[in-house]
């Protein structure tokens, strides 16, 4: 596939594609400037600041923030329950996610029995909002299940979310459940894109669907498998795991993500705050975009060459 | 005809694959676990809230025809958001109302926020400058940085030009090419071979045309399935409209107030689940009309490969 | 696919259309449609309904546009048209001011010195020292002292007024305590376990030691606040109940039982870091599960030790000991921390357990409970099924004050000061985008001066049940017209302490979040928790809690020693 782009380059250079592409490119790079560089920017350099009473306005600290931020990584208990946390739901997400939406979408791709049915159900989570899924949700673990456990077993239990033994896994539970439906659909109308010549030859090779699955669908899918990998590590430091649609303000720590850490703080933060929260935000990204750069450099390298 | 009847006994074959039959057995398992809860939001919508009280998981007592349908009449009719506009005066806005600018609303913000990052990745992906790379990896690490105590300047930004509390000026704000499906489409436009361009520009054809009759026909795929997931996202988002485009009420925002806020009657769960699925009846028809057509049926015919 | 999109629409009209055939909602009236008149200034005024509701400003608005009919505020125009702001997304959470067109804002949680520290509030310094509307003397002499220097101590300017007053704490229910004798007779020997036969029976002093007035037959000590819990159990009423979706509503039991062991004026070192030269109890350490106590002075050098004042232990304690007989004592939703159990229902299980045979005693809540059973409808309901006996004026509730005193020493009656403790920093002021806008600053000045007469302040009260938080007093004929349970939270306000949330000291001011928020986290054994509920549940001892809420020495001078010389 670089290859391939190699070859392209050489044709590029001509000044009418030079100016097409900053005609074409003008529109959405003024939008960004405007609506993200100048809006957000303050953001960024609010790290680097303090807020003044008597000023009345955020002057120059330097790199105190950092310090502070530092120190509280040993100091702030939470903080590690918070890496942990989001570390957890991460993974699981990519071992039990992942691999549950590429063989759903496979089966919809196949268009095997009641697949117009599995994928209208799969995609039902992402059209009910977040607000009534989640209430869906509470009455079912917290009021339903233990309901149909006394009935079944006679053992009175408390809701899976109301028992502190259970929430973590509940609530990782929720957000694997209702993550289905953009990757599916998303993937599914890519393997619909694959050639059927490809698909034909391989089987009047008598190729088995899993073969298929794993020598020509997968392949086929990479890039958009590899964008959904690394844009969900991507967002790491911003997945809140709908904590706060369960919980508001109040999730307790041993829950936390970052990403909730980072909702609820800016809710709840007065302005003499905000640096100490941007200054971690830095941090955080300092650690985290590597880790995505190198991340998207390894799934090119795993991803076929060829197609 | 043999060809027909070949592909037929291959495909039952295929059917019985150990593979799929696991899958279909997860899936079934997951339907119903998600079969469960939404039915169980469909019966609480038609209870009162005196019945919810004392029977909170059954079916509501009585024939389904006294069951109380009327929860949904009341949230469709009676149900309102207040708005004040400034310079105008105070209007309440119902439901209906607010179905029309929730259909405009994630309409247009789906037309463009699926618009833009497809024509930036197009750019990126099929012309290979220093600044395409750029942009590249400013998208990556834009993704990465969480963003502090920002809304000041948002709204200040918005009201200096002029988009604010305008349906245009919230179409205008979703004209961006950052977050993930500029990455898909820069995936989509990189696996393209380059054969189709070639023999184009060898044609003589110009870049406009090569974009619009070459390229965006062999990503329609995607676009179709990035402008339904837009759709879906914009028809649910009830943050922006809130805050930016405070008197134009869209669904998304009154189900958010059913949730946080009190009138009367309507704090209940039985209407705040009428509510929802009022909410939810028109995507899930459009998306049972649409799946299909968006995103299988596009690769069939025209250029597939 | 142009067919179906054709009939969604048409589908969409035919809606709109039929929108102006009925309208469904309940209670409904003329006040919500308004266009503007042009021949009037108007004044855009925003106010965070919460529990409080806006039925109290349209009242206001009728009369302030009425006092002002024939008064000119800009050439051209006569008189002046109120515009109520009822969506919360422009106030609350999401208020920005600098471009905001909302000019005059009632709401709560507000960092008004954050905003008039950038600027963004108007000075109103002229309203609070002039008269308000139709009196004699400045709006000042209605703050008392500690107001006063805490509104000024930005600049020397007014840029805030007190709005709503809000207790946090337990209430009860007044026919429940009646039907079932639950209070403590003066007679304890009277072979009812100490409580009363008859309801004619004399009744025992009551937590601040006095008879014949608010608190006769509440629980003095801790000891009786628990023994009247066990005879709930017995005689089939259930003690408490809170929202089990927001533990943090059971910290506001924690938080009476602290107030009301450490008293008004120690419970203000909290925020003013100065306890001049009086001291406060602190505990340094346990000897076994004996507090180890010691006296200090405060200041800003050792403000971290307010953590460890002995009182807020107790509350941990007296918590403890509910959430270890939590299956008995509390609604099993509540006790349970169950998800699908908000406030609306928990106040809603309050209100109607006396109904449906399943009393509750006691609601861990805000005074703003009724208020809000009100605006969420489960009042109506409650009268919609239950017919007169529901209604308001047969209801009877009342806010409970607990006792300061764990035992009884013999020979001594147990006396607690009765301490109100309002956290919501809930108040009026002026958007500064307006300054310059001379009509529009006169008519933002005449409307707060309007709100903050007497007749204004009285009439908030009558309307919503609750006090604004000035100095002001009721006729009998308003005091009368308030419901039980609001005329218990008048008479306990005037009869006790009221501590604000507010001070004078930098330290507090430009920290407020800090002394504010999160109060009640602790950590224990490397975990830590959010609110005590979790970590009782969890085994944790009250001892540990509160000593894992502690700040060091350390960590105070890493964040505030600006405020002191190291």
């Amino acid at each position: 596939m670089i290859d391939m782009r190699n070859k392209k380059k050489g044709k590029i250079g001509g000044r009418s594609k030079m100016v097409f592409y900053v005609c074409m490119m003008a529109l959405p790079l003024l939008q960004f400037v405007l609506l993200w560089l100048c809006v957000n920017i303050n953001s960024i350099f609010l790290a680097f600041q303090r807020y003044d009473y008597d000023a009345g306005a955020y002057v120059w600290n330097a790199f105190d923030n950092f310090k502070t931020v530092f120190s509280d990584f040993v100091r702030v208990p939470f903080y590690a329950a918070s890496l942990r946390n989001t570390v957890v739901i991460y993974l699981i997400g990519l071992v039990v996610g992942t691999p549950l939406s590429v063989l759903f979408s496979f089966y919809l791709y196949k268009k095997m029995p009641l697949h117009g049915l599995f994928k209208t159900i799969l995609f039902v989570p992402h059209i009910l909002s977040a607000l009534i899924m989640v209430v869906l949700f509470k009455y079912f673990v917290d009021r339903a299940v233990p309901t149909l456990v006394e009935l079944m077993t006679g053992k009175t239990i408390n809701g899976l979310l109301a028992n502190p033994k259970t929430t973590l896994a509940t609530i990782i539970f929720y957000n694997v459940w209702t993550g289905f439906g953009t990757s599916t659909v998303m993937y599914s109308s890519t393997m619909a894109g694959i050639s059927d010549s490809v698909v034909e030859a391989a089987k009047l090779d008598g190729i088995t669907p899993m073969k298929e699955l794993l020598h020509i669908t997968i392949p086929m899918i990479w890039p958009t498998f590899a964008t959904f990998v690394v844009v969900g590590f991507a967002g790491l430091f911003m997945n809140q795991a709908a904590l706060y649609n369960f919980y508001g303000n109040d999730a307790e720590y041993r829950l936390y993500t970052f990403g909730y850490y980072f909702y609820v703080s800016m809710r709840t933060s007065s302005i003499s705050q905000y640096p100490y929260l941007a200054a971690l935000g830095l941090i955080l990204t300092a650690v985290a975009l590597p880790l995505t750069l190198g991340l998207r450099k390894l799934m090119d390298r795993l991803g076929p060459k060829t197609i | 005809m043999t060809t027909v009847t070949l592909h037929k006994s291959k495909a039952a074959k295929e059917r019985r694959s150990p593979l799929y039959i696991v899958i279909f057995v997860v899936l079934a398992v997951y339907i119903l676990s998600m079969a469960f809860p939404l039915f169980w939001g469909v019966s609480t919508s038609l209870k009162s809230q005196a019945e919810f009280r004392q029977n909170v998981l059954w079916l509501p007592h009585g024939a389904p025809w006294t069951w109380k349908w009327e929860n949904y009449v009341k949230v469709a009719f009676g149900f309102y958001e207040n708005v004040t506009i400034v310079g105008v005066g105070r209007k309440r806005i119902y439901f209906p109302q607010m179905l029309l600018n929730t259909l405009l609303y994630a309409g247009g913000s789906a037309v463009l926020a699926t618009l833009c990052p497809c024509i930036v990745a197009y750019l990126t992906a099929r012309f290979r400058y220093k600044f395409s790379k750029f942009i590249n990896a400013l998208v990556i690490a834009l993704m990465v940085i969480p963003i502090v105590g920002s809304a000041p300047a948002e709204m200040q930004m918005l009201k200096a030009l002029g988009l604010y509390d305008h349906m245009w000026g919230m179409w205008i704000c979703k004209f961006s090419f950052l977050g993930m499906y500029y990455l898909i489409f820069y995936a989509a436009f990189n696996s393209l071979a380059n054969d189709f361009f070639d023999a184009a520009y060898v044609d003589g054809a110009s870049e406009m045309r090569v974009l619009l009759c070459i390229a965006l026909p062999m990503v329609r795929n995607v676009i179709g399935t990035v402008l339904l997931i837009k759709f879906i996202d914009f028809w649910n988002d009830y943050q922006t409209p809130l805050l930016y485009m405070p008197s134009l009420p869209v669904l998304a925002r009154g189900v958010f107030r059913l949730s946080q806020d009190m009138q009367g009657e309507f704090s209940t769960v039985p209407f705040r689940m009428a509510g929802c699925m009022l909410l939810a009846i028109p995507i899930l028809i459009l998306f049972i009309i649409f799946k299909n057509r968006l995103m299988n049926n596009l690769s069939m015919g025209g250029i597939k490969e | 696919m142009k067919k179906i999109l054709t009939s969604l629409l048409a589908l969409v009209c035919a809606l709109a259309m039929l929108t102006g055939c009925g309208n469904l909602r309940p209670n409904d009236d003329d006040k919500w449609d308004e266009d503007l008149d042009p021949s009037k200034t108007q004044l855009y005024v925003s106010n965070l309904k919460g529990g409080i509701g806006h039925d109290w400003l349209y009242n206001v608005k009728k009369r302030f546009e009425a006092a002002y009919a024939d008064h000119s505020f800009e050439d051209g125009k006569t008189g002046v048209q109120v515009v109520v702001d009822t969506d919360n997304a422009v106030n609350g959470a999401w208020l920005i001011l600098p471009t905001s067109e909302w000019e005059v804002f009632f709401s709560e949680n507000v960092p008004f010195n954050d905003y008039a520290s950038q600027g963004q509030l108007l000075d109103i310094s002229d309203v609070v020292k002039a008269p308000a509307f139709g009196e004699s003397a400045p709006i000042e002499n209605k703050l008392d002292a500690t107001q006063k220097s805490a509104l000024t101590a930005m600049d020397g300017k007014y840029y805030a007024l007190p709005h709503y007053e809000a207790y946090r704490g337990l209430s009860y229910n007044v026919a429940v305590f009646e039907e079932y004798r639950l209070y403590l007779a003066d007679d304890r020997d009277n072979g009812n376990n100490g409580f009363i036969i008859r309801s004619t029976d004399k009744r025992s002093a009551g937590p601040n030691g006095e008879y014949g007035d608010y608190d006769d037959g509440l629980p003095a000590t801790v000891d009786e606040f628990f023994k009247l819990c066990d005879q709930m159990v017995q005689v089939g009423v259930t003690p408490f109940v809170w929202p089990g979706a927001v533990a943090s509503y059971s910290e506001y039991i924690v938080d009476a039982f602290a107030q009301a062991f450490i008293g008004a004026e120690e419970m203000r070192y909290n925020f003013t870091f100065d306890s001049g030269e009086k001291t406060t109890e602190i505990i340094t350490g346990f000897d076994g599960d004996t507090p180890i106590t010691e006296r200090i002075a405060v200041t800003n050098e050792n403000g971290y030790l307010l953590r460890q004042q002995s009182g807020k232990y107790y509350g941990y304690a007296v918590f403890e000991k509910i959430m270890k007989n939590v299956d008995k004592y509390v609604y099993s939703l509540a006790g349970t921390g169950n998800t699908t159990f908000t406030h609306y229902d928990s106040q809603e299980e309050f209100l109607l357990g006396e109904f449906e045979n399943k009393p509750i005693g006691m609601i861990s809540d805000g005074n703003y409970w009724w208020n809000e059973a009100q605006v969420s409808g489960a009042y109506q309901r409650s009268v919609n099924q239950f017919g007169d006996r529901a209604k308001a004026e047969n209801r009877r509730f009342a806010w409970m004050p607990v006792p300061g005193v764990w035992s009884a020493t013999a020979g001594q009656t147990p006396k607690t000061e009765l301490v109100m403790k309002d956290p919501m920093k809930s108040y009026c002021f002026v958007n500064g985008n307006i300054a310059d806008k001379p009509a529009k600053v006169a008519a933002a000045k005449a409307f707060v001066s309007f709100c903050y007469s007497d007749t204004s302040l009285q009439e908030f009260t009558v309307t919503t049940g609750v006090a604004k938080g000035l100095e002001y007093e009721l006729t009998d004929e308003q005091f009368n017209a308030l419901h039980s349970y609001g005329r218990s939270c008048w008479t306990l306000r005037k009869a006790g302490e009221v501590v604000r949330y507010n001070s004078a000291n930098r330290l507090f001011m430009e920290n407020e979040q800090a002394f504010s928020a999160y109060l009640h986290r602790s950590t224990v054994s490397g975990q830590t928790y959010q609110t005590p509920f979790t970590a009782f549940r969890d085994g944790v001892s009250a001892k540990d809690y509160f000593s894992g809420n502690w700040i060091s020495r350390s960590d105070w001078n890493r964040d505030y020693s600006d405020y002191f010389a190291v």
